[in-house]
């Protein structure tokens, strides 16, 4: 596969190559390259049970790699814990619900900026985390549990945010929130990726919105990566059935 | 001497409990904390019909164990049709209600129980000292062992381990699993009975004591110490728990009543170390095969298989990967199968296709089906067809109801309204093995096979039985039943594999083990829930040209299936679903052409 020219070179962030992971018996991903730089947005699409969720957890270190290498701010991360991953500035989301439904919004975000050392950063973090989402800031002292599904993605977004991530990782947060949620934090990722110059990959199933937040897209084809593509591209495709 | 022939004898005893529980729990995965109390309905109604009423030492042996059979028999009605941990509490209240009871009735002698239980009779002879019982037991034992060794490799004790497994797949194959639980439980309650009413003649009373809790528990420390699923382990554990007092009592000389208490440490010791060091116990089922197949091999130092089969796992993903356009042609024109499917000719559908029920000939039909989960509408209006003898794939979004519409299709749980019709014949609602035995049959996203089981015995076990002529000459249908195994595994091509136990096979094998036991329940209409999913390019197009022939020979296929090259394939006909209800019907090309269904699959056009 050929990398796009700006993302090739010393200044990538995140370098999958030839990446290879199952659980059990069943490989999921049998080739996935992947090559991100510093603050760019990445939406990874494919078909379901095309391996995306599984690359992405064997990047984050959920999923023991079965072959092919991962490399993180230039050193080899492949098979690495995922405590290890966090505290070198990575963070992951899951698709499922992820918020303690028991704890205020405020003890929820406490918990993510566990691993951040400076108290100070933390308290500044999570003032910036209430101002991102303002309807958590409002609820600031709510239990968890009592928000809506929507308002609980916001919130594990920002338990992520909490430990300071330079690579942030994203299962399908999209999923069962309405556009206008959706709007929302795919518009606050851009910020952050515009103004920290955070690295955000997201697995996504819908094109729409995709194309809103990523610069580029990378398809997955029954466990192997089969297009790298500019969101300018993929939106001048003429068709996109033959990608799923 | 007397002393070690003493313990003999007990052990024969309790190999009868520990043997006959191994296979309910062992082989059939239903653990029953009451086996002792069905040992005690046995024995007591021997000792009472000895005692009081003179009844002569073989009939009394034959009551008990009816009685416990039809005590067994009782408990389990309500019981099997709980999950796992709820068996366990409803067991557990069954051996204190069982003990409760017969300890609170006079007649039965209350908490002393019946003292002076007239002594065994046999040929004339009076069984009096260990020595005089040891003949007589060694026979009774080495009689029940055989009959659970033969129970247990039947064609009901593969249905048995298929339930232990998983219950659900095996539904799937048209076996109506309560019954198979209810007849195990109530044989092996039986069993238990012999047990309990020889133990009670062994030791010329019956007390609660010999058949409390304790004894529950420590029959089940026997299986899981031995190796549960296999005789020779029920057999090891009972040798060493029943071993294990003489051990401490005279071996070192410990007194009696400390003995006890170090016995029930060592077990409570060599529990946590077997299970630490061998989860499946001292003896693992299979463990007699793998051996036997080893020596067939003549390998001296056979490779584990696990490693063999990850690292041809390994192999056949790198030929894929470095040739997928050279894996691809030959394994379409071959399919790694010799020949036309000549497997399939043999393979008639278990009930006649009558005429069509409309004028499209669709064989099966669902109608304004409904179905919401806790307020959240799943399906809705749901209204399509399969036409007979075509491939239909069901495509959508993500939350589409795609395998909802599946689990309505095949009774894993029922619609709120609306009908299924299967060749005219409304089976809505119908239970899983019924729909598959009316020739209707699926397969399951996550392969869902006996793990433990080999490949052949996984498609042996979804032969059905009026197909192979059981319940005329049962051994004559076992033999056909694994025939037509074989034959189906050499349809998917994996003959080779026969004997190996599934759970080793990679991911793709196992796949097409899956298909090849869907096929053996002889179903007219297929539903295949993704199929391609999770396999290579190699088994890709091994699987693919599998379900075309099965097209080719006649019959209706439906598929839920994501990844559209495969739907494209295989489809002449694309049901796309949103939000539960079908929202356009057609081949593949018209779907593509309409910018409607685009926006919905993609969410922008």
């Amino acid at each position: 596969m050929a990398w796009p020219e700006e993302a090739s070179g010393n200044g990538a962030v995140l370098e999958v190559e030839n990446l290879r992971a199952g659980y059990g018996p069943q490989t999921a991903v049998f080739g996935a390259d992947l090559r991100m730089r510093r603050g760019e947005v990445v939406a990874l699409m494919g078909h379901n049970g095309a391996g995306k969720t599984t690359t992405v957890k064997s990047i984050f270190g959920l999923v023991k790699p079965r072959g092919g290498t991962i490399r993180y701010e230039g050193g080899d991360i492949g098979g690495s814990r995922p405590r290890d991953n966090v505290a070198n500035g990575m963070s992951f989301t899951p698709a499922e619900q992820f918020v303690f439904a028991d704890l205020s919004v405020r003890d929820n975000l406490r918990l993510g900026g566990l691993s951040n050392q400076s108290a100070e950063r933390r308290e500044a973090r999570m003032e910036q985390v209430l101002e991102l989402f303002p309807i958590l800031g409002e609820r600031a002292n709510q239990r968890a549990g009592t928000f809506s599904g929507g308002q609980q993605r916001m919130l594990s977004i920002g338990i992520a945010l909490m430990s300071d991530p330079r690579l942030m990782l994203l299962d399908e947060p999209s999923l069962g929130l309405s556009p206008a949620v959706v709007d929302q934090i795919l518009r606050t990722l851009r910020e952050l990726a515009n103004s920290e110059s955070m690295t955000v990959l997201l697995i996504e199933q819908n094109m729409k919105y995709a194309l809103e937040v990523a610069d580029r897209v990378v398809i997955m084809h029954r466990g192997r990566t089969t297009l790298d593509a500019t969101a300018d591209e993929m939106r001048e495709r003429g068709t996109w059935w033959d990608l799923f | 001497m007397t002393y070690w022939i003493d313990i003999l004898d007990q052990a024969l005893i309790f190999s009868i409990f520990a043997v006959s529980l191994n296979l309910l729990m062992g082989v059939g995965g239903q653990v029953s904390a009451a086996h002792a109390a069905f040992g005690a309905v046995g024995g007591y109604a021997a000792g009472y019909l000895s005692q009081k009423h003179g009844v002569p030492f073989g009939a009394c042996l034959v009551i008990g164990m009816v009685f416990a059979t039809v005590v067994g028999f009782l408990v389990s009605l309500p019981a099997l049709g709980l999950a796992g941990e709820y068996l366990i509490l409803l067991t557990l209240t069954a051996q204190t209600i069982v003990l409760v009871v017969i300890s609170s009735v006079g007649a039965l002698g209350g908490e002393f129980g019946l003292a002076e239980i007239k002594a065994a009779n046999i040929f004339g002879k009076d069984l009096v000292r260990p020595t005089d019982f040891l003949p007589w037991l060694a026979i009774f034992a080495a009689l029940v062992w055989a009959a659970c060794w033969a129970m247990g490799a039947s064609s009901f004790g593969q249905v048995l381990r298929g339930i232990r497994d998983d219950e659900l797949a095996t539904q799937a194959l048209g076996k109506n699993t309560y019954r198979y639980k209810v007849a195990a439980f109530a044989v092996t309650a039986g069993l238990a009975g012999l047990a309990g009413a020889l133990l009670v003649y062994y030791n010329g009373i019956a007390a609660p004591g010999l058949f409390g809790f304790d004894v529950s528990m420590s029959i089940i420390v026997m299986i899981v110490l031995g190796g549960s699923g296999n005789l020779v382990g029920a057999l090891l554990g009972t040798a060493f728990v029943i071993g294990s007092v003489g051990f401490f009592e005279k071996a070192i000389n410990l007194n009696p009543d400390k003995a006890s208490l170090t016995r029930l440490m060592a077990y409570g010791i060599a529990l946590v170390v077997v299970l630490f060091l061998r989860p499946q116990g001292i003896l693992p089922e299979g463990a007699g095969k793998a051996l036997r197949r080893r020596l067939r091999d003549g390998r001296a130092a056979a490779p584990d298989e696990i490693a063999a089969a990850e690292r041809a796992d390994e192999e056949r993903e790198t030929a894929a990967a470095q040739a997928p356009a050279a894996a691809m042609a030959p394994a379409a024109a071959g399919g790694g199968h010799d020949g036309p499917p000549a497997a399939l000719t043999v393979a008639q559908p278990a009930a006649p296709a009558p005429a069509p029920t409309d004028g499209r000939g669709a064989v099966l039909e669902l109608r304004g089906l409904e179905k919401a989960f806790g307020g959240v509408r799943a399906v809705h209006d749901l209204t399509f067809s399969l036409p007979r003898g075509e491939t239909t794939a069901l495509i959508g979004p993500n939350g589409a109801g795609k395998t909802t519409i599946f689990n309505m299709i095949t009774g894993v749980f029922p619609p709120d309204a609306g009908h299924v019709y299967l060749r005219g014949e409304d089976i809505t609602g119908m239970p899983l093995h019924s729909v598959t035995g009316r020739g209707l049959a699926r397969t399951f996203q996550d392969v869902r096979i006996f793990g433990r089981l080999s490949a052949r015995e996984n498609v042996a076990l979804a032969v059905p039985a009026s197909a192979n002529g059981a319940g005329v000459r049962e051994r004559v249908g076992e033999k056909a039943a694994r025939e037509r195994a074989m034959e189906l595994l050499k349809f998917v091509g994996l003959e080779r594999q026969a004997e190996v136990p599934v759970a080793v096979l990679p991911y793709g094998d196992q796949k097409l083990v899956s298909l090849a036991r869907v096929l053996a329940t002889g179903a007219e209409v297929v539903l295949l829930d993704e199929p391609a999913s999770g396999i290579d390019a190699r088994w890709l197009e091994t699987t693919l040209g599998l379900i075309g022939e099965l097209r080719a020979e006649g019959r209706t296929v439906c598929i839920v299936e994501h990844n559209l090259e495969v739907v494209e394939r295989l489809a002449s006909h694309v049901v796309f679903l949103e939000q539960g209800t079908v929202t356009a019907e057609g081949t593949m090309d018209e779907l593509k052409s309409q910018e409607r269904l685009v926006e919905a699959y993609f969410g922008m056009a």
